[in-house]
């Protein structure tokens, strides 16, 4: 699904930010991606929904060559992925409804059957009855929510979340991450972006660690004595 | 579906441009009702005169009461052989009277013009299928008198028309001038607010829009603000226009008599706001598509 090899990302003339990464994505797969802060998760993240070009290295996404995807071929792409972002960036001046629709909208899906949808969604993360508020009356949680509810509302092959727990206490993180498993047993590949490794440590699946700029593979709990059994893969 | 909601109008910089389009709209409509103005005067002037001459006959020497007999005989002389010429429609001695009343504005109406040895003129219409040669003319009527002169008007009127195009040259040029200006003004309105919303277009581009969706964005915005502007701009175009012709209708004159504009200009300037609708509309388009070429 996602294959980097020996990709590396420099801004101008400074040091490469990240270097020398090569993993694979498998469809159907759940990773953590860790690291300290500052370590270049969300530029990893950024390469991984075409949001940035790298600076060298070679980068397969659903298939296809980066390099020699056309641009008018990359939108197609990035609409198979669902992207939380840290910061969720709702807009303002949609109503949560619209914000949740946009990735319908933007694929020009049929707006009965986009009605349907977001409804139905937006019940699920419990806020059906929120449909048309502003994002700025919600609360951190139910502003989570949405942004959730936006990334996946298109059944993306791939989500990928940005430190989407950095703003919950651990109960909270760790019911998100128990829902990120719930959409990954529905076939989605998941990437979750977190510096919470006792998160982390509570489930099994194989973690991706940056450090130094390279991507290295981590500790599951199994490592650390859990149940789960080992799972590693970092490429 | 696209959403113009998405981009606020009334954010950033952009908010200023259905003002700045109001003034574009509303020089480009004097510029054009200007040189439409013009045109259609140069036109009048044309037809006036065309197939018109006017024959001169200076006043003979000595005091007045002993030259106005021979005067008389003179211009008696003259129209007998105009209208014995063929080509000639019609020749028409203009009484004393008349050519006082044109002179008026410049020597007032005082018993000054009458002291003045003025001289006597022949209005001539030349037959349009077939006009007089005026060479021919002008030798049969030096046989008269060698001081006889005729006046075809085509140095004035050439002249008059040769300013007339510089003008309605210089009323494209400003058109050209205020649709180059107009552009400037949305390329860098509409890169401040693709700069503004930048969040906005960078979500948009992540979740899979293509160039044309967001570029359609920022089209709509500015179509909304242009064709407000547009008719701002038109509203005062009309306020004016409307002065302006009251203080015509004031004008007496063959030169500003025609200054009333013609239904087609009047219509081409109801057109203006949509063309700088468009104009904004199609400039905002563009730059966004080039700034979106730079994304991945």
């Amino acid at each position: 699904m996602v294959r980097f090899e020996n990709v590396g990302v420099r801004y101008g003339v400074g040091p490469e930010v990240l270097r020398d990464i090569n993993l694979h994505i498998a469809p159907g797969s759940f990773h953590f991606l860790t690291g300290a802060s500052g370590a270049g998760k969300s530029t990893l993240l950024k390469l991984m929904y075409l949001g940035q070009l790298p600076s060298r290295g070679f980068m397969q996404v659903f298939g296809q060559n980066f390099a020699r995807t056309h641009r008018k071929d990359l939108p197609a792409l990035r609409r198979r992925i669902g992207v939380v972002f840290q910061d969720f960036r709702l807009l303002k001046n949609l109503s949560v409804f619209d914000n949740v629709a946009l990735p319908l909208r933007i694929a020009g899906e049929d707006e009965k059957r986009t009605r349907n949808n977001v409804s139905e969604l937006l019940d699920w993360v419990g806020l059906g009855g929120r449909l048309q508020d502003s994002p700025d009356t919600l609360s951190g949680g139910e502003q989570q929510r949405v942004a959730i509810a936006r990334a996946v509302i298109s059944k993306p092959s791939l989500l990928l979340a940005d430190e989407p727990t950095g703003n919950v206490d651990d109960r909270i993180a760790y019911r998100l991450v128990r829902l990120f498993e719930e959409l990954h047993r529905s076939g989605t590949a998941v990437v979750v972006a977190t510096h919470n490794d006792a998160l982390v440590r509570r489930f099994s699946h194989p973690v991706l660690v940056l450090a130094d700029s390279v991507l290295q593979a981590g500790p599951t709990r199994a490592d650390a004595g859990g149940n789960a059994g080992p799972k590693r893969k970092t490429k | 579906m696209t959403r113009p909601d998405l981009i606020p109008d009334s954010e950033g910089a952009g908010r200023f441009l259905p003002w700045v389009v109001a003034v574009m709209v509303f020089f480009a409509a004097l510029a054009g009702a200007a040189g439409s103005a013009l045109h259609q005067a140069t036109g009048a002037w044309r037809n006036d005169l065309t197939n018109t001459v006017t024959v001169e006959i200076p006043p003979l020497g000595g005091n007045k009461a002993a030259r106005a007999g021979a005067d008389l005989s003179r211009v008696t002389a003259v129209t007998k052989a105009l209208r014995a010429t063929a080509g000639i429609a019609e020749a028409r001695p203009l009484a004393a009277a008349e050519i006082a009343k044109l002179l008026q504005p410049w020597l007032g109406g005082g018993g000054l013009i009458e002291d003045l040895p003025l001289p006597h003129l022949i209005d001539v219409r030349l037959s349009v299928s077939q006009p007089a040669d005026l060479s021919l003319l002008a030798k049969r009527l030096a046989r008269i008198g060698p001081d006889i002169h005729i006046d075809d008007h085509q140095l004035w009127l050439g002249k008059l028309i040769r300013l007339s195009q510089s003008l309605q040259w210089m009323m494209l040029a400003c058109l050209a001038m205020i649709c180059f200006a107009t552009c400037a003004v949305v390329i860098f309105g509409t890169r401040a607010a693709f700069a503004a919303h930048l969040e906005v277009v960078s979500l948009l581009h992540v979740m899979g829009a293509r160039d044309g969706y967001i570029a359609r964005l920022f089209l709509w915005r500015a179509m909304t603000m242009g064709l407000k502007g547009g008719l701002i701009g038109l509203a005062v175009t009309a306020v004016a226009l409307f002065a302006l012709s009251r203080l015509a209708a004031d004008l007496e004159g063959p030169l500003l008599g025609n200054f009333a504009l013609s239904p087609l200009t009047l219509i081409s300037l109801t057109v203006l706001p949509f063309l700088a609708a468009l104009l904004t509309a199609v400039t905002a388009r563009r730059t966004v598509l080039r700034e979106l070429s730079r994304m991945p």
